[in-house]
């Protein structure tokens, strides 16, 4: 996961840390997200604590989980297929072992650390919490 | 547009000078400071105070006696002093001191703890802050009293005709907002205190939204308590302001126990001061109530005439720049207004757009604006609010307007 973590730091060299730039890029990131089906958009998949509304489900195929995602926010959809390209495809075990530093190097400290506006943490949180509830 | 051409040019380029803050870069754009509402910046006078005191006279008041200690109290009696006269109360001892406009309201509601019972009724109104609302929901709760809210109509308003018939049930207070922090909404308040007056209920102000743009006169407005913060007004935070009319404060009990605030104790006993201390137990925040003085100084040299011109100038200039912009709605219309206003946008979330403005230097309040009650009856999750100042200009209008035409397109 690591990897591809640099790959996307790498990939955001590019903007040279200008925000306005990473932001139009993470909305056509988000755009670009496979939309997920509205069965899916219910309380139950619902992220809580966040201000924006994020749904967030989990599938285990062959022992690898499969994280698939929606928000109505195009920052956070952005946001959020960057974790679904560390984190879909990788063993729980994998995940609840991974240490998340991407976003702080793409310039995104903000998102961090407003937690309760960008509902960051909470989305952290809940592929967390996935992870071990489909653990063996 | 006279008045902005006429004051820009020779008065803001000075007051813009005295904040520090508005000379600084936020991702390598000159920072455009628009959200007001949230908190004012601090001119060169407040921070240099506080710095001021610590050099110089840093002390607990009324503890010891010694020079410093006689300094800070003198000064922390200046601020009382210049709240006073800046609402216009009677005496300055009717000028309590708290951390902020949260805590005023929660001595008021906790004042009331005694008073109420199943039978009573508090009323609100659906404009207000959580802050106005919590504090209320929980005497309610620990009295079994009821609540009643004031509707608004689709302007933005109170509606007037809910008013008159629930006042006629008697009430034993009515707690509201002067300025609403999500519509800016100007709410007829002297109206509605001497319609509750002549059912002698009680009226609480929250006047945090009011307080930097016009002058209050408690008298005149005949307002049973009124409170506010100074990080709102230019001054520093972790200051507010509890008014009360004197024959409450004598009889009201306070929230906080503790030192400063006892005449007399023992482990049996023990005996309150007179007001204001009597509701000011522990160390209170010194060094900023002694600076709170230099914000009010600041708005005074310039003067409410200018300001609320200024200000009424430059709204009327955004909302008429904002209504060009189609993909824009405007939330409320009332005729009153501070100048504050809440948009969403047909194609983004204000989250995005919010994030958007941030990453050109503008700062703007996205989100619920602590006011979760009156976003559900809006049918909204969320709005984009741009709140004025005295600092701000006419071109910073026109770059969060240009910004906001590049990002919604």
């Amino acid at each position: 996961m690591d990897r591809i973590q640099n790959d996307i730091i790498e990939e955001f060299q590019i903007f040279e840390n200008d925000m306005e730039e990473t932001l139009e890029y993470l909305i056509e990131l988000g755009n670009n997200l496979s939309i997920l089906n509205t069965e899916y958009k219910i309380d139950q998949n619902k992220i809580k604590g966040c201000l924006s509304n994020v749904w967030l489900i989990c599938k285990k195929e062959d022992g690898y989980l499969f994280f698939e995602a929606d928000s109505d926010t195009k920052i956070i959809k952005g946001l959020i297929s960057l974790l679904i390209k560390i984190f879909s495809g990788q063993t729980s075990q994998n995940i609840l072992n991974s240490n998340l530093y991407f976003v702080e190097k793409i310039g995104l400290k903000n998102m961090i650390s407003s937690k309760r506006i960008s509902g960051y943490s909470n989305i952290v949180d809940k592929i967390l919490n996935l992870a071990k509830s489909y653990k063996d | 547009m006279n008045i902005i051409n006429m004051i820009e040019n020779k008065q803001i380029t000075e007051i813009r000078k005295q904040f520090p803050i508005l000379q600084t870069n936020i991702n390598k754009k000159p920072l455009v400071y628009l959200d007001n509402a949230s908190t004012t910046q601090k001119p060169n006078s407040v921070i240099n105070k506080i710095s001021e005191y610590y050099k110089n006279y840093n002390s607990n008041i009324e503890r010891g006696f010694h020079t410093l200690g006689s300094q800070s109290f003198e000064q922390v009696n200046k601020t009382r002093e210049t709240v006073s006269k800046f609402i216009n109360s009677q005496n300055s001892s009717q000028i309590i001191f708290t951390s902020g406009t949260t805590e005023s309201i929660n001595i008021v509601a906790n004042g009331f703890a005694n008073e109420l019972n199943e039978e009573d009724i508090v009323i609100l109104s659906e404009l207000e802050h959580h802050s106005n609302i919590v504090p209320w929901i929980n005497l309610c709760r620990n009295t079994n009293s009821k609540l009643e809210v004031i509707p608004i109509l689709k302007s933005g308003e109170l509606d007037f005709k809910f008013i008159h018939n629930i006042i006629k049930k008697r009430p034993k207070i009515i707690a509201l907002t002067y300025a609403s922090n999500v519509i800016g909404t100007i709410n007829d308040i002297e109206q509605i205190i001497k319609i509750a007056h002549e059912y002698n209920i009680k009226v609480f102000i929250d006047a945090a939204q009011a307080v930097p743009h016009f002058a209050i006169n408690v008298q005149k407005l005949d307002c049973d308590f009124l409170a506010f913060s100074s990080h709102k007004m230019y001054g520093p935070m972790g200051v507010g302001v509890l008014y009360c009319k004197e024959e409450i404060l004598q009889n009201m009990k306070p929230l906080k126990f503790g030192g400063a605030m006892i005449e007399d104790v023992s482990f049996c006993d023990f005996k309150y001061r007179e007001h204001p201390y009597k509701f000011e137990a522990g160390t209170m925040n010194i060094s900023n109530i002694i600076a709170f003085n230099e914000a009010i100084e600041f708005i005074n040299q310039i003067g409410f005439e200018v300001i609320e011109k200024y200000e009424k100038d430059l709204f009327e200039y955004l909302i008429q720049e904002l209504q060009n912009i189609s993909q824009i709605k405007i939330i409320g219309n009332p005729k009153n207004k501070v100048p504050l206003v809440s948009f969403i946008a047909k194609n983004m979330h204000p989250f995005d757009i919010g994030m958007m403005l941030n990453a050109s230097g503008i700062a703007v309040r996205t989100g619920n604006h602590c006011a979760q009650p009156l976003m559900d009856k809006l049918n909204l999750s969320g709005t984009v609010r741009v709140s004025l100042s005295i600092y701000n200009t006419k071109e910073e209008i026109d770059f969060l307007v240009s910004t906001l035409k590049k990002i919604l397109l």
